[in-house]
């Protein structure tokens, strides 16, 4: 019996340590004539869609790139591992991607808290790290290092583009559902700060802050529908927003309250013919607001996948696009080169022309705002928009003075 | 008033199926001692199984109904299978082994499933005839949300009529009180935890089946229901199914006004109420002290 136990328990420990190791062993190593590009990011758990469509864009425009002969005469390749939105997994997985996988970026991440994570090791190993989702304003102030580069608009710049837009609005009792964390809190406090910079008084009616992940929110809609807002502005993200407007929209919310959502393009794409009409949404990258190039990608996504792209492929391609061509620009695969040739000059990109502020490394880019419109386009299977609004932003970057403040010295 | 029937037919919707997941846990445990953490794994593949269904068959019609009376029923059985090959093993060892056991077919359940259905969400639509909501006292109810009250009801009454009436719940029961005197007076003790694992599972498959429309499934949601039941099954007295519904009542309705009064604490109301249940009696509310 003893030795049944011990022999059990060997094999247990045994089973333990050969799955620890699995993961790293399962990567893809660089090969003569190519290059690595990691991508710690979640194609699992809460946010895995972001992952998941991110990557496809990433692959597009690494095969795009390959087919012009790559960068400085080596073919790219991604290098992706799981971290399924958790921070303790980002942090391992960034480093064996850079220690074990020697690659020479890092792309991601899909939320807030593994970019974080990924940021300080690329700071640590001195290797650029290119954000396309995950936008928390610390990522460029309180956590900051000269190799991380925000693409996407952080929660300083999008909320205070949502409150330009909703003071043109005739809206006064305001309700918010804001995610349980760092994100969820600054898009609200900012949005209702701004909104009172714009000169709009607003009643806050009521506030719910549901945990990450929470996916029944019967108790939190009658909550809502208990105070009648007139506008509901949420800063909620993946399968946790399409839960609440699953549920929201079966106690017919919307039709009592505006609602106001981000990732505007991933949820029209979810629900389909489902999106409720009249709401208010935003997005970084909405194919089908944006320029001819922007439809060109898409239409190239649609025959490839079958479905049209949420904004993660566009940003997910952008990104790719921004490091190869600093790399080309500086003539190497060497991180701080690299880095300085990112803030050196504009890049031409799917979403647009595209630079980045040397004080923090946060691009100028819009924000796109509409209303969704009362019927599905036929070619797109989902709303498209009955109004729209490009915010430029560049009124609503934090001033280089307040980041520098923040910043590590 | 209409709030307060809003607030009260709220809870009843989040009881409904957080009793359906504790009421499994607690059968497990109070039949078999067994504190199955794969529980919520159960419920997850309820939820996919019938999301594969609606694709393969179109997300309405008459076979969404087939594959909603279904799909309880094929958990229930990979229930029973993990029983036979798994847990049976542990009877009669120390609990460690057997939390071990069913922690690592947590594990094993939540990696099948993304290879099985990948990493990306998965929808089911509302099933014909239940989309909609219903005006009641001036607030709109969703129809589908009444439907998961009645079906969960009926499972109730369903479930104290088999434990009190039948043949099956006595032997239950009494392997509950004393489950060596159950073995000498011929019933065979194996086959009766089979079963009631497969009736376990096959509680949580229904849970999923009646999420799956209102909830996107996707990884993680074995985990998110689990802890969520397992609260509900402590409060309301580990191994009473009685317990169960009035844990699930409490919870739903603390929930629901959580969000109402003290919206700062809704995402913790939840642990709140069973540290105070558990302060004034650790055995929950109708379990045995």
């Amino acid at each position: 019996m003893r030795l049944k136990s011990t022999l059990a328990a060997v094999a247990a420990l045994c089973t333990v340590v050969i799955a620890g190791c699995g993961g790293s062993s399962a990567q893809p190593a660089a090969t003569q004539g190519e290059v690595l590009l990691g991508v710690p990011i979640g194609t699992t758990g809460a946010n895995a869609t972001i992952g998941i469509e991110g990557l496809k864009g990433m692959q597009m425009a690494v095969d795009d790139i390959n087919a012009k002969g790559g960068v400085n005469g080596k073919a790219l390749k991604l290098a992706q591992i799981d971290d399924a939105g958790s921070a303790a997994t980002a942090s391992t997985n960034t480093r064996s991607l850079v220690t074990n996988q020697k690659v020479v970026a890092l792309f991601g991440s899909s939320t807030s808290s593994t970019a974080a994570a990924t940021e300080a090791i690329a700071g640590q190993y001195q290797i650029p790290f290119v954000i396309w989702a995950g936008a928390d304003i610390g990522l460029t102030t309180k956590t900051f290092n000269k190799f991380t580069f925000q693409t996407k608009p952080s929660t300083y710049m999008e909320p205070r583009a949502v409150a330009q837009y909703m003071a043109t609005q005739p809206y006064k009792r305001y309700y918010t559902v804001g995610v349980d964390i760092s994100y969820g809190h600054n898009q609200v406090d900012t949005f209702l700060s701004s909104l009172k910079a714009d000169g709009v008084t607003p009643q806050v009616v009521g506030q719910q802050w549901p945990a990450i992940g929470t996916s029944d929110y019967t108790s939190i809609i009658t909550a809502i529908a208990a105070a009648k807002p007139e506008f509901v502005f949420t800063a909620l993200t993946g399968s946790d927003l399409l839960n609440f407007l699953k549920q929201a929209g079966a106690y017919k919310l919307f039709q009592t309250a505006k609602l106001g959502v981000t990732t505007g393009s991933d949820l029209s794409l979810a629900l389909g013919t489902s999106t409720p009409p009249g709401t208010v949404m935003w997005d970084s990258a909405p194919f089908f607001l944006m320029d001819q190039t922007a439809k060109d990608f898409a239409d190239k996504f649609h025959s490839k996948f079958g479905t049209w792209p949420m904004e993660w492929p566009l940003m997910g391609y952008a990104a790719v696009q921004i490091w190869a061509q600093a790399a080309a620009a500086a003539k190497s695969f060497d991180g701080t080169q690299v880095a300085k040739a990112m803030v050196a000059k504009p890049f031409s990109t799917v979403r647009g022309q595209l630079s980045f502020r040397a004080c923090d490394d946060q691009a100028l880019v819009p924000t796109y705002l509409w209303v969704t419109a009362s019927s599905a386009d036929p070619k797109y299977g989902f709303p498209l928009a009955s109004t729209s609004e490009v915010i430029t932003n560049d009124k609503n970057m934090m001033p280089c003075s307040d980041a520098q403040a923040l910043q590590p010295k | 008033m209409s709030h307060i029937l809003l607030v009260l037919l709220a809870s009843l919707s989040t009881a409904s199926t957080l009793f359906l997941v504790a009421s499994g846990i607690t059968l497990l445990f109070g039949a078999l001692r067994v504190v199955n953490i794969a529980h919520g794994s159960f419920v997850m593949y309820g939820a996919y199984i019938l999301a594969s269904a609606a694709a393969a068959y179109g997300g309405e019609g008459w076979q969404l109904w087939v594959a909603i009376l279904a799909v309880p029923l094929i958990v229930g059985v990979l229930g029973s299978g993990m029983e036979i090959s798994v847990m049976r093993r542990t009877y009669g060892k120390e609990h460690l082994s057997q939390l071990l056991a069913t922690f690592a077919m947590f594990y094993i359940f939540a990696d099948l499933a993304l290879i099985l259905w990948g990493g990306s969400y998965k929808s089911v639509p509302v099933p014909q005839g239940l989309g909609g909501s219903v005006v009641i006292a001036d607030l709109a109810f969703p129809v589908y949300s009444l439907f998961v009250i009645g079906v969960t009801i009926a499972v109730a009454v369903a479930l104290a009529a088999l434990l009190r009436f039948t043949q099956f719940g006595w032997q239950i029961r009494a392997a509950v009180e004393d489950p060596e005197l159950l073995a000498v007076t011929g019933v065979h003790v194996r086959r009766l935890g089979t079963i009631v694992f497969g009736l376990a599972a096959g509680l949580a498959g229904l849970a999923g089946v009646l999420i799956a429309p209102v909830q996107t499934i996707a990884p993680g949601l074995d985990a998110s229901v689990l802890v969520a039941g397992f609260i509900v099954a402590v409060v309301g007295g580990l191994g009473s199914i009685s317990g169960a519904a009035v844990g699930a009542l409490v919870i739903g309705l603390g929930e629901t006004l959580g969000a109402l009064w003290v919206p700062a604490l809704e995402s913790v109301m939840i642990y709140v109420l069973m540290i105070a249940m558990l302060s004034i009696r650790p055995s929950g509310l109708l379990g045995r002290s």
